[in-house]
């Protein structure tokens, strides 16, 4: 038997269109969310840590890699993904040490974090994983800004301009400048929202992945109310009284309210009374240890003409 | 210090800074290249860096 099937105009010119999205929701979907390039940190503390690099491959089946690939590479042994739940297991052995180490681990887009093992020690790992250069420069050419408003994609576009400057000039200018420098007036709801993107889109620059998404975001306040809070932690100290904190850094007991505030909505502290004072603690053990990452560092620059911007 | 003395040697610039481990603030002028003022001033500047 013959079919014909004849679709009115309007409908035909649609086909090529549903297929084409249905192909691009496919390909969407099917993203290899593992292979390629992590680096990051793992130790036994938070004080003691290391670098690491993992490479990765996942052929939809079977999860391959090396972790430190060079002349100290460890091959790994074992190794399993579940797409579904995004969990990682890791068994590698360090023939020169005889250590068999067992990793776990949980992939969000591109940060994988979770725990290591081997017998008699254990801790905690953090990778991300590094975009291609031309997949990185795609981005920052026309990058996404979908779901901001047209004062936040100034914003990010004027941040993505001034880091093309780093060759030069070494910027990675944060968002409170940013937002100065376009007359928008102070918010931190607005950066908030501006800093959730960047979080989100470590693919925008390579300054976001190299200097971590928390330099950009957090004005200096907040960088140093973090600093007093984690460093108490760190020397394992009594955390400090507020006023303790208004004086060390030179800001008002409200603006410590404030920056409290916005680095517990950022997940870098978290409120824990048992710890006395402010009451604050850390948000995640990397961030008593901030040295790796730089998270909390500023130098910013001021000329005549009013320009500001930061430097590494 | 590259910077300044550098790209932006022909500026007025000020650098606002703290110790790397610490929470005071440090402001450092600069004019022309040249060190101006450091706050507070017991803040140790070395020039010339590498």
């Amino acid at each position: 038997m013959r079919m014909h099937v004849r679709l009115a105009p309007c409908r035909a010119a649609l086909l090529p269109l549903i297929l084409f999205l249905f192909n691009q929701a496919a390909i969407a979907q099917n993203a290899d969310p593992l292979s390629g390039t992590w680096k990051g940190d793992w130790g036994p503390s938070a004080t003691d840590r290391n670098s690491v690099t993992l490479d990765l491959k996942w052929d939809g089946k079977t999860l391959t890699g090396t972790v430190n690939p060079g002349p100290d590479a460890i091959s790994i042994e074992t190794a399993s993904f579940d797409p579904k739940t995004m969990q990682i297991h890791i068994e590698a052995s360090y023939a020169r040490r005889n250590l068999r180490y067992v990793v776990e681990g949980t992939v969000d887009k591109d940060k994988m974090t979770g725990t290591w093992n081997h017998p008699g020690r254990k801790g905690d790992f953090q990778v991300t994983r590094e975009i291609p250069k031309a997949e990185s420069k795609q981005a920052a050419a026309s990058p996404n800004l979908a779901g901001l408003t047209d004062d936040e994609r100034k914003v990010v576009n004027y941040l993505l301009n001034d880091w093309r400057k780093w060759d030069e000039e070494y910027s990675i200018t944060t968002v409170d400048i940013a937002m100065d420098a376009l007359h928008l007036p102070p918010s931190s709801d607005k950066r908030f929202r501006i800093g959730n993107y960047i979080r989100n889109h470590p693919e925008l620059n390579e300054v976001l992945r190299d200097w971590g998404w928390q330099t950009i975001v957090l004005t200096p306040d907040e960088k140093l109310v973090a600093r007093v809070i984690v460093n108490a932690e760190r020397d394992k100290q009594k955390a400090p009284a507020k006023s303790d904190i208004a004086g060390k850094v030179g800001i008002t007991e409200k603006e410590v309210d404030e920056a409290l505030r916005n680095l517990s909505r950022f997940g870098i502290l978290k409120r824990n009374a048992s710890r006395g004072g402010i009451g604050y603690v850390a948000a995640a053990p990397r961030y008593v240890n901030w040295q790796p990452w730089l998270d909390f560092q500023f130098h910013r620059i001021t000329l005549a003409s009013g320009r500001s911007f930061c430097v590494n | 210090m590259t910077l300044v003395s550098g790209k932006l040697s022909n500026e007025t610039v000020t650098v606002e800074d703290s110790s790397p481990d610490g929470t005071s603030r440090i402001r450092v002028d600069f004019e022309n290249g040249k060190f101006v003022k450091a706050n507070p001033p017991s803040t140790v500047v070395f020039i010339g860096g590498g």
